[in-house]
């Protein structure tokens, strides 16, 4: 029946012939008006007649080519009604937070991950795999599709970070105990670039070749978001009521340039805030200094204005502000003459004492000759400082190792009594900042010619400092060691240097404390640059613990002679509501410990323990990975190439994700279009026949 | 021919019915003369010729009204007028002139016409020639004035026929060259040819102090191309075929025959050559009016 209506194909191109033979003959006096006329006129007449002839040819051809109900079938077509396993891949980054358009990339996630199970019927089975799902979980394949909505309905998008490549072996592995015969994976996400590393590369071996896998990108571009990607005190130790600054760093990652309100909060109350203006791609260091009115265990939350993606606009930290801090003087050339003491002006300048004898500084200082230091418990100083101490012994430096390495703060500073040969050999490993040479002299003494303002030593001190009338007459030349920085510098040699060793730092003053050798001890600026000396380099008694999102964080505990219950409260949570753990803390070197895994939110969290029936506190920040604040993504073409995917499909727009998978497993119905054809060939064909060929 | 009209009297296709020239020359002329208001059909000079009964619209200074008071009769005096009136009516018998689409070819137009133009003339006392041609002079008449002279010439024109190609230029220049008298040229003629040399031709007349009167014959399908959908026309002079969509070149056709025309009417009007453009739809009285009006100016 079909082929007859093929053949009316054939009556137009009668009809057309017909009506070119059915040309009336009219004997006429002459043709010489006619051959006058433009002949272009009678050719494009045939060319117009020629064209309806081809319009009605494509209308019938069109409607008959519709009745056959063409399809054009995909390269993975395995048959109609073919069961089907899929593993959706649902990437919950906290990237996916991310606002475009007044929707976050995760709802438009969800709202694809629905489309799936809509195009799904019963006897198929779905995976679920959350991008930063535990590794060691593997997903396993369900056939409940409503469970699966239930599921797929209540995933929460995390503040976590995750590489791609864990989430798509699980994914390969739930399909491979799939009994159904068409198989399919689903990659629902932004294809952030720090997401899909070279490890997913290696999952090529394990992805079937002809397995259909669809990339669904519900990225795009985010056009205004500034991330917090740090946020650091500058000096190591805090004390009630002195200036601290917080070095913020920011990156705008974002397509404008922005002007953005920081924050800081001490507790939850907001203590400073400024103005930032950062540039698109930009990067920004700025500083906050806010000043602690009590001491202890205090929660610190530095925040951005909310933009398209707030996940990143916020860290916390926690930081033990003290009201007294104990340093330790090793005076390497003491004497009966105070003025004539090494660690005269030191001292006095860690303690200062009022007019009154009232003590002003945080700082309390013990002064011990060398032969004392041994005995000493470092432990219990925030800092040492040796001044002028001739040599040094393996145990002195088997110590000092230990110290600085645990955090603690070494302050040296050098003179006439001290041996090079000694020092060189024992600290020059991995503790001194340099090799001492020969001392420099100076008759008339040189200047400092240059200081790191930047740095936290010296940024709260650009007021004070003056070096034009500083004059140093000896020091020891130093050649620094790879790793140090230079903080200040004389006209012919380093000054002051840093070295960082652990969790420790080292501050190497290469000429003497005492006026011997300079004249800086006179000068106004020595007082608060030793202070702030002994800020940076010291440590805290406690140190703030902070994890990245999803770590888990361990937290040593008194002693306290049984079993310790912790309790742990999440952010904004209090005593009142449920603790999202109780853990009982596990005996350790020292008292206890405990490893707190349900850090999957941002902020300041508490653990709650007691002591001898006293209600005891720690505090632990918790931040998001700032690596995740990179929203720069992969093309979907270049993951389909990493994953190696013959059959991949890129699906740019999640709504039409249903239409996309119906065609890959069906094929694409060509009717439609041919009966749409049809219609605009019948316009077409009235136009030309009615209209533009009668013009 | 500029405003087209249908007269209820003189109508070419009902007179096509008569057959007899002389019949239809007479019918026309006579009808057309006494609708005028001033008859032209007799001279009015001092020589008393006859009295004719009145008709409307003759001129009442000739009214006698000494027989109306006397018989109650109403007569006109009639004068004999002298004539040195010579007129030749040029008629183009070319294959292009059969051409007819409703009936009437442009020929046998063109014969009607001559036809009243004779009898009109031999009543003025005119003299009238007559030549045929074609692509050359196929027949040549010389001028006289008589009754026996009007019925040859009569029947020369009812034995000619259309055939041929056209030589439109070359006929005149040779008639002008033999023409010794000086007078009235009447060309009746569709002037498809060459239109620089029809010119020449016709400037030829007027070197030798001719007056020269064109009726540019067509039939109204020649200038409007009435036809829809595809034809095919076969060339009556030459037998060529062509085909074409009427309706589509209708607008262009239509455009390079007013061309055609527009340069004939400005080439005559520099010439001072008496232009109509005739179809063969118009009633003859137009053509007589024209003869007429040459007539005067050219005593």
């Amino acid at each position: 029946m079909i082929h007859l209506l093929w053949a009316s194909l054939a009556v137009p191109v009668l009809i057309h012939l017909v009506h070119r033979r059915k040309a009336r003959r009219i004997p006429f006096s002459t043709l010489r008006f006619v051959r006058m006329v433009d002949q272009r006129v009678a050719r494009r007449q045939r060319l117009k007649e020629l064209l309806l002839l081809a319009l009605r040819l494509a209308l019938l051809a069109a409607l008959i080519g519709a009745l056959y109900r063409p399809m054009i079938r995909s390269a993975t077509f395995q048959g109609a009604g073919v069961r089907t396993a899929a593993a959706i891949v649902l990437d919950n980054t906290y990237s996916m937070r991310a606002v475009r358009e007044g929707t976050r990339r995760f709802d438009r996630a969800l709202k694809a991950a629905g489309q799936i199970l809509d195009g799904l019927t019963h006897g198929d089975a779905v995976s679920i795999v959350l991008l930063d799902g535990p590794a060691d979980a593997p997903a396993e394949l369900s056939t409940a599709l409503a469970g699966l909505r239930s599921q797929i309905d209540s995933v929460q998008c995390g503040y976590g970070t995750a590489e791609a490549a864990g989430a798509i072996r699980r994914a390969v592995q739930s399909l491979a105990q799939a009994t159904q015969a068409r198989k399919e994976i689903y990659v629902i996400s932004d294809f952030q670039r720090v997401s899909w590393t070279a490890a997913v590369e290696e999952l090529q071996a394990e992805l079937a070749e002809d397995m259909p896998v669809f990339l669904v990108d519900v990225g795009g571009e985010v056009g205004e978001n500034v991330s917090l990607d740090s946020a650091e005190f500058g000096l190591k130790v805090q004390v009630a009521g002195a200036a601290s600054e917080v070095f913020c760093t920011l990156s705008n990652t974002g397509a404008k340039n922005v002007e953005r309100e920081l924050s800081l909060f001490l507790d939850g109350e907001k203590v400073a805030e400024q103005n930032v203006g950062i540039a698109a791609g930009g990067m920004l260091t700025t500083s906050l200094r806010p000043i602690f009115g009590r001491t202890g265990e205090t929660a610190m939350e530095v925040r951005l204005a909310p933009d398209e993606l707030d996940a990143d606009n916020a860290r916390y930290a926690t930081v033990t502000v003290h009201d007294r801090l104990l340093a330790l003087l090793v005076n390497g050339d003491a004497s009966g003459a105070p003025y004539l003491d090494e660690t005269l002006y030191v001292d006095l300048a860690l303690s200062a004492p009022s007019v009154g004898g009232r003590v002003l500084s945080p700082i309390e200082t013990r002064t011990v000759t060398p032969a004392e230091f041994l005995n000493q418990r470092l432990q219990d100083y925030a800092c040492v400082l040796l001044a002028n101490v001739p040599r040094v012994s393996d145990l002195w430096v088997e110590r000092l190792r230990r110290y600085v390495t645990d955090g603690g703060g070494l302050i040296l500073f050098l003179g006439d009594r001290v041996d090079a040969a000694s020092y060189n050999p024992m600290l020059g490993g991995d503790l001194l900042p340099g090799t001492l040479g020969d001392v420099v002299e100076s008759a008339e003494g040189v200047r400092v010619r240059r200081y790191d303002g930047t740095h936290p030593v010296f940024h709260a001190l650009a007021d004070y400092v003056n070096v034009e009338r500083t004059r140093v007459e000896r020091f020891f030349g130093v050649s620094p060691a790879e790793g140090t920085g230079v903080l200040a510098e004389l006209e012919s040699g380093p000054l002051l240097l840093e070295r960082k060793v652990g969790a420790g730092i080292v501050l190497l003053w290469t000429s003497s404390a005492d006026m011997d050798w300079n004249n800086l001890p006179a000068r106004p600026f020595f007082l608060p640059l030793l202070h702030q000396m002994v800020y940076y380099a010291g440590r805290p008694t406690q140190r703030g613990e902070s994890v990245t999102v999803g770590m888990p964080c361990a937290l040593d505990l008194p002693e306290t002679g049984g079993a310790l219950e912790v309790a742990f409260y999440g952010p904004g949570q209090t005593e009142l509501d449920e603790p999202l753990a109780v853990l009982e803390a596990a005996p350790a070197e020292g008292g206890g410990r405990v490893e707190f895994s349900g850090t999957g939110q941002p902020g300041v969290y508490r653990a709650l323990y007691s002591v001898d029936g006293a209600e005891q506190a720690r505090l632990f920040a918790v931040n998001v990975d700032p690596r995740e604040s990179q929203l720069d993504c992969l093309a979907p073409q270049e993951v389909a190439q990493m994953l190696g995917a013959r059959f991949a499909k890129v699906v740019r727009d999640p709504d039409e994700l249903a239409l996309v998978v119906r065609r890959e497993r069906e094929g694409l119905p060509l009717w439609d279009y041919l009966f749409a054809l049809a219609i605009v060939v019948a316009v077409a064909e009235s136009f030309v026949g009615n209209v533009w060929l009668r013009h | 021919m500029r405003g087209r009209f249908k007269s209820k009297y003189y109508d070419p296709q009902k007179l096509a019915r008569i057959k007899n020239l002389q019949l239809l020359a007479r019918t026309v002329v006579e009808g057309y003369i006494s609708g005028l208001h001033r008859s032209p059909f007799k001279g009015f000079s001092s020589e008393f010729a006859e009295y004719r009964e009145y008709l409307p619209g003759d001129d009442l200074k000739h009214f006698d009204w000494r027989v109306f008071a006397r018989s109650d009769k109403r007569y006109v005096r009639q004068y004999e007028e002298e004539t040195n009136l010579t007129c030749t009516l040029l008629l183009d018998a070319s294959g292009s002139m059969a051409f007819g689409s409703d009936g009437l070819s442009k020929f046998e137009y063109g014969c009607y016409l001559a036809a009243t133009l004779t009898y009109l003339m031999i009543q003025q006392r005119d003299q009238v020639g007559l030549v045929i041609f074609g692509q050359d002079v196929r027949q040549r008449i010389p001028a006289r004035n008589s009754p026996a002279h009007m019925k040859f010439l009569l029947e020369q024109l009812e034995k000619a026929s259309p055939e041929g190609e056209t030589g439109i230029a070359a006929s005149l220049h040779a008639i002008a060259e033999t023409s010794t008298r000086r007078g009235l040229v009447i060309l009746i003629s569709d002037l498809i040819d060459d239109q620089d040399g029809v010119m020449n031709a016709l400037n030829h007349f007027r070197h030798d102090r001719n007056e020269v009167i064109v009726f540019n014959t067509f039939d109204p399908a020649e200038t409007d191309l009435p036809y829809d959908g595809l034809v095919e026309l076969l060339d009556l002079e030459t037998g060529r075929k062509m085909q074409v969509r009427a309706d589509v070149i209708r607008r262009d056709y239509r455009e390079k025959f007013q061309q055609f025309v527009r340069r004939y009417q400005s080439d005559c009007a520099a010439s001072r050559v008496d232009y109509q453009l005739v179809t063969t739809d118009a009633p003859f009285e137009l053509m007589l009016a024209a003869y007429l009006n040459q007539r005067e100016k050219f005593k």
